[in-house]
């Protein structure tokens, strides 16, 4: 660029920056609207006519009312009245109060759903969590080739693939008690006698026969992610560990596993959130049965709403799970903030 | 303390035709104690060499030894060797004590034993107050500073320093490098060092291993790199700005051989011993190599001289730059700051004779 015309444009930038700290001053702009702009606005009073506006924001809003808002206040209204399936055809249910909460709290099949929980958030989520960083750990140090790496991962990641019904029916018929695969295969490996069954969907083994159709479908989850967060640990890390003369598990325990607390939190949080929701394989392979013995809250949420019309049981079953949920969610998200802020994502 | 000896060290990443020969017959001896800088462009396979005798890279063929006893076999742990990474690697879960002792913990050193030597190195690098912030709440230099201190806790045969420099600011830098030397005189260790600057390498190094295309080409002190390269590529890589080099046919004027640049009426006369070079080699056509430093405004006397017209003229503050050009040949000289040479002005300048480098035209080995 020659010296003339660097000047000429030290020139121009210079008024450019003068007319807007004019514009910024004064709180006008000092240059006047484009031709184009104006004869639009003159002619229409605006680049869109004022309907526009409305509808971009009616719609959706009247869509959020409609299929979210609206239901919610209706349970919560419910909740607090007997609706049950007589009431809600004929329109006269009463107010109860918190009535229906007392019901649910006190009863014993809310207490055993809520130590199910417990048993599946322990012996499901947990083992799927511990199982899941272990192969993880396993895969990424043991298997060499990245070929064979992908392809064990791939392996491992297809149950995930299957929708958790099919899922549930698939291990139904592999853990009946006569003909079920699973069965079968004890008696081959010599681990049982020939004419030994295990029921496993008794009222005591119910439960984990659904925490391990559960583990198989979703140990490949925490999986991914502690392996996807042992990958971005840096290799020089792990070279200077070898050069200081670390042992394999020193490597492990006071490395590897302190590094990827955060990821392996996160995972465990991802399914104890999914645990709530967990109703498909108890839908598929239980029905909750025998004997209750394997319902979880959301489950006999549904049950009482869409089977049975109890319509104000249900709702405050829906609440006191919705409680729950958000007591958790912002633990979570609690966790996750002080999480990010450790790691520099936020100040 | 130990003398790292390498014997015809080959590295080879890969195999069949996708192959890469990364260091190619490397053949290297620094002495206990020694200060030595691997030094070369990027991809030059330094830091394949360096990996190597540390441990983290397989040798494809050859020894690496230390005090004559060979390494091949030993992991790195075993080697009491110590490395500074070039990303530092600091162990961001733990604070900068933890880092700093973690090395004598897995060896099992007891907890007051290793509180004294934390603060020892600590003292050394004047890290002190730093010991209990985790590594992402340091700066880069505080980083370096730690991993340095990591590698230098442990009191290993060898220190192996790998680019440790290069993300530093130019100020801290130089403040670094002081402080590397005066560590490497009070720790009387062997220490090789790593670095693609030959400003770094020539500060801090007793010797200089320069490397291109994976193999050696020169180990040296400054002077001998300075003033006898073994190869144009050395000549080239060492000195800011790099020396010129012009072709040349070697004309015999009576009895010394006088330099004709091609292209130009530039004349370079030699000294006795350059010339007794070239007439061994029985060439007519050399590389002639002169430093731009070695080109002068000024003269005491005892200089040939030559002749050339300004294209360029770089004032640099201390110093200015002057581009040369005569017919064809281009060449570049650092004069005084403050001398009168326009562009386009025809200038004379001054060399020594024994400044004239001669380099083989095909082979571009330094012949004298």
């Amino acid at each position: 660029m020659s010296t003339t015309s660097q000047a000429a444009f030290v020139d121009r930038h210079e008024a450019d920056v003068s007319e807007r700290d004019a514009a910024r001053v004064w709180g006008t702009s000092a240059r006047p609207l484009p031709d184009w702009f104006q004869q639009k606005r003159s002619r229409g009073g605006g680049l869109v006519g004022a309907w526009v506006p409305i509808v971009l924001v009616g719609l959706p809003l009247a869509v959020i009312l409609a299929i979210v808002i609206y239901p919610t206040v209706w349970m919560f209204y419910h909740a607090f009245h007997d609706t049950n399936m007589m009431s809600l055809f004929s329109g006269n249910w009463q107010p109860v109060g918190f009535a229906n909460f007392g019901y649910v709290l006190t009863s014993d099949r809310f207490q055993d759903s809520v130590s199910n929980l417990a048993f599946y958030l322990t012996f499901g989520a947990t083992l799927q969590v511990l199982l899941g960083t272990a192969l993880a750990l396993i895969i990424y140090e043991l298997v060499r080739p990245r070929w064979l790496q992908t392809l064990v991962l791939i392996l491992l990641v297809l149950p995930m693939m299957m929708p958790p019904s099919i899922a549930g029916t698939l291990w139904k018929f592999l853990l009946q008690a006569n003909n079920g695969a699973i069965n079968h295969l004890l008696i081959n490996l010599g681990l049982m006698g020939a004419d030994q069954r295990i029921e496993w969907f008794s009222v005591d083994l119910s439960l984990v026969s659904l925490v391990i159709a559960d583990t198989w479908q979703w140990t490949a989850l925490p999986l991914l992610i502690v392996y996807s967060g042992r990958v971005s640990l840096p290799p020089a890390i792990y070279e200077a560990a070898r050069v200081d003369g670390a042992s394999t598990w020193q490597v492990l325990t006071r490395l590897t596993l302190p590094m990827l607390r955060e990821i392996i939190a996160i995972a465990f949080i991802l399914r104890f959130m999914d645990a709530y929701k967990f109703v498909d394989k108890v839908y598929v392979m239980t029905s909750g049965g025998p004997a209750q013995s394997s319902e979880l809250p959301v489950y006999i949420a549904f049950q009482k709403g869409i089977r049975e019309f109890q319509i104000g049981e249900a709702a405050a079953y829906a609440i006191i799970i919705f409680v729950f949920a958000a007591v958790l969610i912002t633990l979570f998200l609690q966790y996750l903030k002080r999480v990010m802020r450790h790691q520099g994502v936020t100040s | 303390m130990a003398r790292v000896t390498l014997d015809r060290v080959n590295k080879i990443y890969g195999y069949g035709p996708s192959a890469v020969h990364a260091v190619e017959d490397l053949s290297l001896e620094i002495e206990d104690g020694e200060f030595a800088a691997i030094l070369g462009p990027s991809g030059c396979g330094k830091t394949s060499t360096l990996r190597m005798i540390v441990g983290l890279e397989e040798i494809t063929s050859g020894t690496v030894a230390f005090d004559g006893e060979p390494m091949n076999a030993r992991a790195p742990e075993q080697r009491n060797v110590a490395m500074a990474f070039e990303s530092y690697a600091l162990y961001p879960n733990f604070n900068v004590a933890q880092n700093l002792a973690f090395p004598l913990e897995v060896k099992g050193v007891d907890a007051s034993e290793r509180q004294r030597r934390v603060e020892r190195i600590a003292g050394l690098l004047q890290i002190g107050e730093l010991m209990g912030r985790r590594p992402r709440e340091l700066s880069g230099g505080q980083q370096q500073r730690v991993s340095l201190g990591r590698a230098l806790i442990r009191e290993p045969a060898v220190f192996i320093l790998d680019e440790v420099l290069s993300h530093l600011d130019a100020h801290l830098k130089f403040q670094m490098l002081f402080e590397l030397k005066r560590i490497h005189q009070e720790l009387e260790r062997t220490m090789v060092y790593v670095t693609h600057d030959q400003m770094e390498a020539l500060a801090l190094a007793d010797r200089v291993a320069v490397m291109s295309n994976a193999r050696l080409q020169q180990f040296g002190d400054r002077d001998a790199l300075y003033d006898r390269p073994a190869n144009r590529f050395v000549a080239d890589f060492i000195g800011e700005p790099p020396t010129n080099f012009l072709d040349a046919t070697v004309v015999h004027d009576g009895g010394a051989p006088l330099l004709h640049v091609l292209g130009s009426d530039l004349r370079f006369a030699v000294d006795g011993e350059r010339a007794a070079a070239i007439e061994a080699a029985q060439l007519d056509r050399v590389t002639l190599g002169i430093r731009p430093q070695n080109l002068t405004w000024n003269t005491d006397g005892d200089t040939a001289v030559v002749g050339a017209t300004v294209d360029f003229n770089e004032y640099l503050g201390e110093h200015t730059i002057l581009t040369l050009r005569d017919g064809g040949a281009l060449f570049r000289a650092i004069v005084p700051p403050n001398v009168d040479a326009g562009e386009g002005a025809r200038v004379e300048l001054h060399y020594r004779t024994r400044n004239v480098m001669v380099f083989h035209p095909e082979t571009d080995e330094f012949l004298g």
